[in-house]
């Protein structure tokens, strides 16, 4: 795998698949939007209290280690067929035991046109819903799913995602999977209450040198580790101005509404993950920085046509929005975002600690890393990933390099949906969970909190519950197979 | 030869049972579908110790760590040398006399820690309960344990607080622990317990580590050989001694007396050229692997030489009766560089090499040296961990009575 900036396998949420804006719809009002100035207002109000954890609903228990029940044929429902529901729908129709059963898009072409390629996969038909931003609940309320997944806009994640958990199903959702605190703690609950998984799609957990990383800080590569580094560094302006990429430019518009890190996820969980995070340590408090917003502004003047909408929006997103989060055991995590400004692609991946340091994106070798370990290496000097990378590699690239080659992002998507119908055939502990993806989501409605304050830290709210001081596999799993399909 | 002190405890049963399983363990591994019985683990016990006294670590273990590369550059700073200073000095700190022998015979402690056993078949979270025993005549009190893996190693309490002790009891802790996955090769894996206290024995503090080893040691020497370093003339090009494809040339090397199987007499042990074919495998070049060698002496001596001027690294011995000692060793480069580097000496010396191209560069000398890392006495060695240096090559090593 060769880390290229134009390489669309490495850079994760672009894809070729571009659609015509259909007619809008209303988009609910979460942190931003024309009552950003009151959201943020509630958000600091109820800021103070975020550490303490809300008491559990009655009679629910927590979801850590708790494993799927096990289905035979995992049965999906797709809401959400733009670039990524499209784009992901290959791998739900192809992995061994899934089958996509429903499929809804507001815009109910969008749902035929899945639905077409799943029947000229040689599939079933899935049953078609759209035509309504409450279709979802229309196919939610129908069908009986064992696994939804949302790739809508992000302000539509946390109220599709519950919907999900409540119609019995077990829900993937893309990033972010809310926005706003207490919608975590909903979706936490929720989860808890329903016994239903919530989770993260996260497919940059399942690089390959992320995977890698993984496994060498768990064998002590790097010594003990004391910080790490991750995030989402990907030009994005060209697709934030093209005309219908991102459906009523739903992207673009966050930029005009809040400031915050609203997606540093991809390289923030693969840091969580090496450091064990909620796993035997856990985030506890966030302070944030952000700089002036001057690349979409500048873009526009330099690129987009005086009669472009756009003319009517002011950006007031930080370009570069820093989240520096410290941890229980001491440890400190920097996130970056920064899709607003001209610059190859990086998730940065970092980690570093008493022994060593792995530090991706900086062309080492092929991998696109390098490394640096004692007692291996000695003179202070870099050496390429590819050693370790091939002596830590994950079981999961072993045994998939060939099926997810040519696959999304380089292959970690189809890996990560081959593992989630994996884990849900074969009834296993989910190595993601509701809690990784709440924590992981923490700093978009914390950092506009800290941002508020001017840059003091903020508590991250322990989403465990007191979980995260037990040790748990996650995703440095058990080799497993993938049981036939009879 | 620095020996860390090992003193056997109140569990004194458990030292003898895990040094035996450790002798034994040759005999697992061999038949693959077979099951793999649980690993051999080496129990230690130190005495109560003082305060300030470092808990041990895998100061062994990280010292056989396969080297992946090695150049001038990073011998100068040797991590491997470090790891071994830290060791005696550890071993120093915790027994607080220099006679080994002499702590054998001490009284075993009153207050003694037994670590249960820990499988290393990870990935998975293993459970390890630490048990205090107090066989003092005072009750302990606020007796609180600590539990450390290898460096990098997740650890979580599970209970950790252990209140009072009385006399003749034992109360336990328990810690989780993340055990990453098996790697090839030959680790050992120290995992050390900490109990503090009042009253008791009065010590206020005692440790206890167990070393688990990933793998059994190999047979012998030939057995670990990974590196052609022996060609013949009218066949060099499985020579790969250096980095460039050279190699010894077999018939200078039986000129000078050092011919396929001829025994030699170095440093007082007699050791034997590998018994293999020109063009095969003769040699290790070192990477942390373990190695069987029984029997007593004065001294373990090497025959060697280097594909660098920097191929020196720590020796482990590791007795069998639970002790471990380190040393350190070093051979010249095979040809210029001095004879004497790195405190070596000259065995054999051979006009020119065999080159991928053929024999060539008869104008320079290509020789083999001897080293050799002091024995205690007394104490019959089980096995060696050799150092992680791959510059380092080790044609034969033997003990001289
Ligand atoms: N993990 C990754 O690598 C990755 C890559 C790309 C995008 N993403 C994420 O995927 C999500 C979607 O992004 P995108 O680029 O595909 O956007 P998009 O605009 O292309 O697609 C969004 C789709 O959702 C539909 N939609 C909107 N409201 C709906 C509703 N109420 N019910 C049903 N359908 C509705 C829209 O019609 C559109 O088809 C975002 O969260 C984005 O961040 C993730």
């Amino acid at each position: 795998m060769t880390r290229m900036f134009t390489s669309p396998r490495e850079k994760v949420d672009s894809t070729n698949d571009l659609h015509s804006v259909a007619s809008g719809f209303t988009r609910r009002n979460l942190i931003g939007g024309a009552l950003a100035g009151v959201a943020l207002a509630a958000t600091m109000t109820s800021g103070a209290a975020t550490a303490a954890a809300p008491l559990r609903r009655n009679g629910s228990s927590s979801m850590a280690n708790e494993p799927f029940q096990p289905v035979d044929i995992v049965k999906i429902g797709l809401i959400g067929l733009g670039n990524r529901g499209m784009g992901m729908l290959g791998s739900w129709v192809s992995v061994p035991g899934a089958q996509v059963v429903a499929v809804c898009d507001v815009r109910a072409d969008r749902a035929t046109r899945a639905a077409d390629r799943v029947a000229n996969a040689g599939k079933p038909r899935p049953r078609e819903y759209g035509g309504s931003d409450q279709s979802f609940q229309k196919m939610l309320d129908t069908e009986e799913l064992d696994l939804v997944y949302i790739a809508t806009p992000w302000e539509f994640h946390y109220a599709q995602g519950k919907a999900a958990l409540r119609a019995g199903a077990h829900v993937g959702v893309e990033l972010p999977i809310a926005t706003e605190l207490d919608e975590l703690w909903d979706l936490v609950d929720t989860s808890e209450q329903t016994r239903k998984h919530l989770f993260l799609m996260e497919n940059c957990s399942y690089g390959r040198n992320e995977l890698a990383m993984l496994k060498m800080a768990h064998d002590g590569v790097f010594g003990d580790i004391t910080s790490g580094h991750g995030g989402y560094l990907h030009d994005l302006r060209a697709l934030l101005f093209n005309d219908g990429y991102y459906t009523d430019d739903w992207r673009r518009l966050w930029h005009t509404r809040s400031t915050a890190s609203f997606y540093a996820m991809h390289g923030l969980a693969p840091i969580a993950a090496a450091m064990d995070i909620n796993r035997g340590d856990r985030f506890t408090t966030l302070s944030a920085t952000a700089t002036a917003a001057k690349g979409l502004a500048d873009y526009r003047e330099r690129f987009v046509s005086r009669d472009h909408r756009s003319w009517k929006e002011e950006y007031i997103n930080g370009d570069l929005v820093t989240c520096m989060i410290s941890t229980a055991k001491g440890r400190v995590v920097r996130a970056e975002h920064n899709v607003s400004q001209p610059r190859p692609y990086s998730r940065i991946n970092t980690i570093e600690g008493s022994r060593g340091i792995f530090e991706d994106y900086v062309g080492g070798d092929a991998t696109g890393a390098r490394i640096y370990s004692e007692p291996r290496h000695g003179g202070d000097t870099w050496r390429g990933a590819s050693a370790l990378r091939a002596e830590f590699d994950h079981w999961l690239w072993k045994d998939l390099e060939g099926p997810a080659a040519g696959g999304g992002h380089g292959g970690m998507d189809y890996i990560l949906q081959w593992r989630i119908v994996q884990q849900m055939r074969t009834g296993q502990v989910p190595d993601i969970d509701v809690y990784d993806s709440a924590a992981w989501c923490a700093p978009v409605p914390l950092s506009v909190m800290s941002l508020e304050k001017g840059g003091r830290p903020v508590e991250v709210p322990d989403f465990t519950r007191g979980e995260w001081k037990k040790l748990r596999l996650g995703l440095d799993s058990v080799r497993s197979t993938m049981p036939a399909v009879v | 030869m620095n020996t860390k002190l090992i003193r056997r405890g109140a569990i004194a049963g458990l030292v003898l049972a895990t040094t035996l399983a450790l002798s034994a363990q040759a005999a697992f591994g061999a038949t693959p579908g077979e099951p793999v019985p649980t690993d051999p683990q080496v129990v230690t016990e130190t005495p109560a110790a003082a305060e300030d006294a470092a808990p041990e670590r895998s100061t062994a273990a990280e010292a056989s760590t396969a080297a992946e590369e090695s150049t001038a550059a990073e011998e100068s700073t040797a991590p491997e040398e470090t790891a071994a200073a830290e060791e005696s000095t550890a071993a120093e700190e915790t027994s607080g006399t220099d006679a080994p022998e002499d702590a054998e015979e001490a009284p075993a402690p009153e207050i003694a820690l037994d670590i249960s056993e820990i499988s290393l078949d990870g990935p998975a979270i293993a459970e390890v309960d630490v048990t205090v025993v107090n066989d003092s005549a005072t009750a302990m009190r606020s007796v609180a344990v600590t539990f450390e893996g290898p460096v990098g190693w997740q650890v979580a309490v599970v209970e950790d607080d252990l209140g009072s002790i009385k006399p003749g009891t034992s109360e336990t802790a328990t810690f989780q622990v993340r055990i990453p996955e098996k790697r090839p090769g030959f680790e050992l894996r120290v995992f050390t317990a900490e109990a503090t206290y009042k009253g008791g024995d009065g010590a206020g503090s005692a440790t206890s580590s167990r070393a688990v080893p990933t793998a059994a040691p190999l047979d012998n020497l030939a057995t670990a050989f990974n590196n052609v370093g022996i060609t013949s003339e009218s066949a060099t090009t499985a020579g790969a001694f250096d980095n460039e494809g050279n190699s010894f040339s077999a018939e200078k090397l039986a000129a000078a007396g050092a011919g396929k199987g001829a025994e030699l007499d170095v440093l007082g042990a007699t050791l034997q050229m590998p018994s293999v074919d020109p063009g095969t495998r003769d040699n290790v070049a070192a990477a942390g692997q373990a190695v069987r060698v029984q029997g007593a002496g004065e001294r373990l001596v090497f025959l060697g030489s280097g594909s660098s001027t920097a191929a020196t690294g720590t020796v482990t011995v590791y007795y069998s009766d639970g002790t471990v000692g380190t040393g350190s060793i070093g051979f010249p480069n095979w040809s210029f560089h001095a004879a004497d580097a790195h405190g070596a000496q000259l065995v054999v010396s051979t006009n020119g090499r065999n080159r991928p191209s053929g024999y060539g560069d008869s104008a320079y000398q290509y020789r083999m040296f001897a080293h050799s890392v002091p024995l205690d006495a007394g104490k019959t060695v089980e096995f060696v961990v050799l150092p992680g240096n791959s510059s380092m090559h080790i044609f034969a090593m033997g003990i001289a009575p």
